[in-house]
């Protein structure tokens, strides 16, 4: 081995220990401590891991660590920290929500300093600007939360579930993408109500039809036809309000999409609502509408829909449930209602009696009716049901023959939201009026 | 000499352990950085080499007890609503199975059947989620932004905290009430006797509002409030009333709807006529409380075809007066078609039809006229205020079919 060499190799291990020595924190953790020890003397001791955040400067919280105005960073953070998805959606949904809550207070909340002779009613009727502002926040912060929930990561939580009784079997992709259409139209169609203040001209009526078709056909490149009918069956306004007039009716599959049918060509008939549409000519849509039904449901599934449709009969089951009567009572009750009224009918007809003996004869009817019902209902619902009953009973009293043929309630979905008709659920022929005593 | 071999030997070793000894230490992964590092030069060290402190850091907070991850999330900066948002989320993870089974029934449900859930589901529901608010509120106390008393403190500024705390506590416990009347009903299904209940339920409300707050509070709280405060302003929308006149029609509405508010349902013959009585004389009773005149401004402001047909002349950018116009053509027809009925002659009786025919027809052509001839005015003024025209004439009896 030549000298030169190895004067290299020393210099070499000279260097090397120097810098070590220099800076401890090249060698591995192990040396360190030996290293300072004996080249640094004067360091102080290293305090340990707790002590050491107290002494260092210190460290920023973990909230103003993990925050963040934009909620995907605030999310990505949170999701590094080990947070869970239900977790992070409750923390970015209060923090997104936060951002409308002051707005949307200011509508809902009456201004203190205001006097209350000049505050605005608390109600909100069509064309108000307070409802349109609260519709477009609710709208934003909807599209907000949806954008940043749109990971799969959040896709196990309830929100999904929800989404999957709304969408059926859709795949993920197909729901966002309909989601994004209902979206744009939402605004648009609210753009056109906003600018009509309440008030639907033709030319409205054609933007919002115009609109309705543009979204239609969007879903249809979204979706299959049968995809398609399936969304509407399950989100439409129409369907939505079916469903919940149809309840005790307890529909078959095939029943309910009939019944969807003649709801969409029932509201195209009213696209403007009733208001311009004279009592005759609704009475005629009405009874169009009622004999369609019954040659599509058949005698007697119609009757059931009329019975299990009319509020009159609802409020029987009420008072039979609440007084723990037997099942069966709200029927045979129905049935004796319906029986009655066919009584007076044959008595107003009978062509053999005088218009005297008829006041007469559906005088008695009626107030044999109230003991009927009484009889039938017992004394716990019994007055009560004579008191809902007490209208049809007067008229019948006072010289009425009384039908209960036909579904009182008439319900469209507009293009002003769903509009509710409820017509009389009896319809009367009435005697001559009787000559007043001293007349 | 042989010490050249031995030492060049050694200090090749050597060279080769002090280069591993660097070459180890630089390459050792989250090495705690070095004391002398720290004080020397703790500013200098490179960002990337310090811990993240948000790695892992969720499962430093939570430990299943809430109450100590609440007092570490105060610690650690968390602000009150973020707060609220984690534990709200965990207590409602802890019901989850819970609400899951009482769902249960309901998640299956096809789309032809209605989803809502029946009476007792309802019921359950509203237990686990009152279980649910109250384990969050002995966490965190009440909800300071969206609760009765915090929404009690913005609109009544002037009122103690003490007060609408309780007020709050009241309308709350009255709000847990309600339900076991309505049930699964609406209130169109509501049987009269409910409707009763409702009512006396709201009276009893109101006696304990008042044993909290002074008459003088009671009476502020009312006015801005109540249901007839607000059906007023809805109906005095464009009657601009002076704050004596609001109080005067107000008195008078009260008594009005303590007797005589509709509540739904089918009123009997004897409460219709009682009804219809009471509101003559609250007409009369106004008539008198405003004066002529700005009871005529009244009746025009309160009658829904006004306000509608002020919304349609606006949209259409018509002159304001032509809403007045259009009114007093209503009025004028009105009067007349009421003449006609109010004519009990034989005579008249017998030709009734063809006069309100005839009058619609006038009324007509003079909206019509009034429009300029817009037939679209006129079409949409028979669905935006005109509707007493479209139903001017006589509705025929009935013809019905027994054997439908």
């Amino acid at each position: 081995m030549n000298a030169p060499l190895i004067a290299a190799s020393l210099l070499l291990n000279a260097a090397l220990l120097a810098a070590l020595a220099a800076r401890p924190s090249l060698a591995p953790a192990g040396m360190q401590a030996f290293l300072v020890r004996h080249f640094h003397p004067d360091t102080p001791k290293a305090p340990p891991p707790a002590a050491a955040r107290r002494v260092a400067a210190k460290p920023p919280k973990l909230w103003t660590a993990l925050h963040h105005e934009d909620a995907s960073t605030l999310i990505a953070r949170l999701r590094t920290a080990g947070f869970p998805p239900n977790v992070i959606r409750a923390l970015v949904t209060a923090e997104i929500s936060a951002r409308y809550d002051a707005q949307l207070r200011a509508l809902q909340d009456t201004d203190p300093t205001v006097p209350f002779w000049k505050l605005p009613a608390s109600y909100y009727m069509s064309g108000d600007k307070r409802l349109e502002e609260m519709n477009r926040l609710y709208r934003e912060r909807s599209r907000a939360l949806r954008d940043v929930f749109k990971d799969e990561f959040f896709a196990s939580t309830d929100t999904s579930a929800a989404q999957r009784r709304q969408f059926g079997d859709l795949p993920l992709s197909k729901i966002d993408a309909l989601q994004r259409v209902e979206d744009d139209y939402n605004e648009m169609i609210a753009a056109v109500r906003a600018e009509a203040k309440g008030i639907i001209l033709p030319e409205d009526r054609e933007k919002l039809a115009l609109l309705n078709r543009e979204k239609r056909a969007d879903l249809a490149s979204v979706l299959t036809p049968q995809e398609l009918e399936a969304y509407e069956l399950r989100t439409s306004q129409s369907a939505n309000m079916l469903r919940s007039r149809l309840a005790n009716f307890e529909p078959t599959e095939a029943e309910f999409r009939t019944l969807f049918q003649a709801q969409l060509a029932l509201n195209a008939k009213f696209q403007g609502g009733f208001d311009g549409v004279d009592y005759q000519t609704r009475q005629q849509y009405q009874n169009a509408y009622h004999d369609q039904l019954r040659a599509q449901l058949g005698d007697r599934r119609y009757a059931e829909y009329v019975r299990e449709t009319s509020s009159d009969y609802q409020q029987l089951t009420r008072l039979v449930q609440r007084e723990n009567l037997p099942k069966e009572t709200p029927l045979l009750t129905y049935d004796l209602r319906n029986a009655i009224a066919a009584e007076s009918n044959l008595i107003f007809d009978n062509a053999a009696l005088s218009v005297d003996a008829k006041r007469e004869a559906l005088k008695q009817l009626a107030q044999n009716a109230r003991n009927r019902i009484l009889a039938t209902l017992g004394p716990g619902a019994g007055p009560e049901y004579v008191r809902i009953s007490d209208q049809w009973l007067t008229q019948m009293e006072r010289g009425a023959a009384v039908s209960f043929n036909r579904g009182s309630a008439f319900t469209i979905v507009t293009d002003q939201g769903t509009m509710g008709f409820s017509g009389p659920s009896a319809e009367y022929r009435r005697l001559p009026l009787a000559p007043q005593p001293g007349r | 000499m042989k010490i050249f071999p031995v030492l060049g030997s050694l200090s090749l070793a050597a060279n080769v352990a002090l280069l591993g000894v660097l070459a180890y230490g630089s390459l050792q992964p989250g090495s705690a950085p070095p004391p002398a590092a720290m004080v020397e030069k703790p500013a200098a060290a490179p960002a990337a080499a310090k811990p993240d402190p948000t790695v892992d850091a969720w499962s430093a907070l939570s430990s299943g007890d809430l109450a100590a991850e609440r007092d570490r999330l105060l610690a650690e900066g968390f602000p009150p609503s973020a707060l609220r948002a984690i534990l709200a989320a965990q207590i409602r993870e802890q019901f989850a199975a819970r609400r899951k089974a009482i769902e249960a029934a309901m998640a299956n449900t096809p789309f032809w059947k209605n989803p809502t859930p029946d009476p007792q589901t309802q019921a359950q529901l509203r237990a686990l989620a009152k279980e649910e608010q109250k384990a969050l509120k002995d966490l965190l106390g009440g909800d300071p932004v969206n609760s009765h008393a915090a929404r009690l403190r913005r609109e009544f500024p002037e009122l103690a905290p003490e007060k609408t705390d309780q007020m709050a506590a009241i309308r709350e416990r009255y709000d847990d009430l309600r339900p076991d009347i309505y049930g699964a009903g609406i209130r169109s299904t509501l049987t009269p006797t409910e409707r009763e209940k409702i009512t006396a339920l709201e009276k009893a409300m109101h006696q304990e509002f008042a044993s909290v707050l002074t008459p003088a509070e009671l009476e502020h709280y009312d006015l801005r409030t109540s249901n007839t405060a607000n059906s007023l302003r809805h109906t005095l929308s464009n009657f601009d009333p002076s704050e004596a006149e609001f109080r005067a029609l107000y008195r008078l509405q009260s008594d009005f709807d303590e007797q005589h508010r509709f509540t739904g349902g089918t009123l009997s013959q004897e409460q219709q006529r009682a009804r219809s009585d009471a509101q003559r004389k609250l007409s009369e009773d106004i008539a008198a409380a405003l004066g002529a005149e700005r009871y005529a401004d009244y009746q025009r402001a309160s009658d829904y075809n006004f306000r509608q047909t002020s919304q349609l002349v606006s949209r259409l950018n018509l002159p304001s007066e032509t809403a007045m116009t259009l009114y007093a053509v209503q009025k004028d027809i009105e009067d007349r078609r009421n003449a006609i009925y109010r004519d009990t002659t034989p005579e008249s009786r017998s030709q009734m039809t063809q006069k309100i025919t005839a009058l619609a027809a006038e009324a007509t052509t003079r909206i019509t006229t009034i429009f300029g001839g817009n037939q679209t005015a006129t079409n949409a003024y028979k669905q935006y205020g005109g509707s007493w025209l479209t139903n001017m004439v006589p509705q025929p009896a009935p013809t019905p079919a027994p054997g439908r």
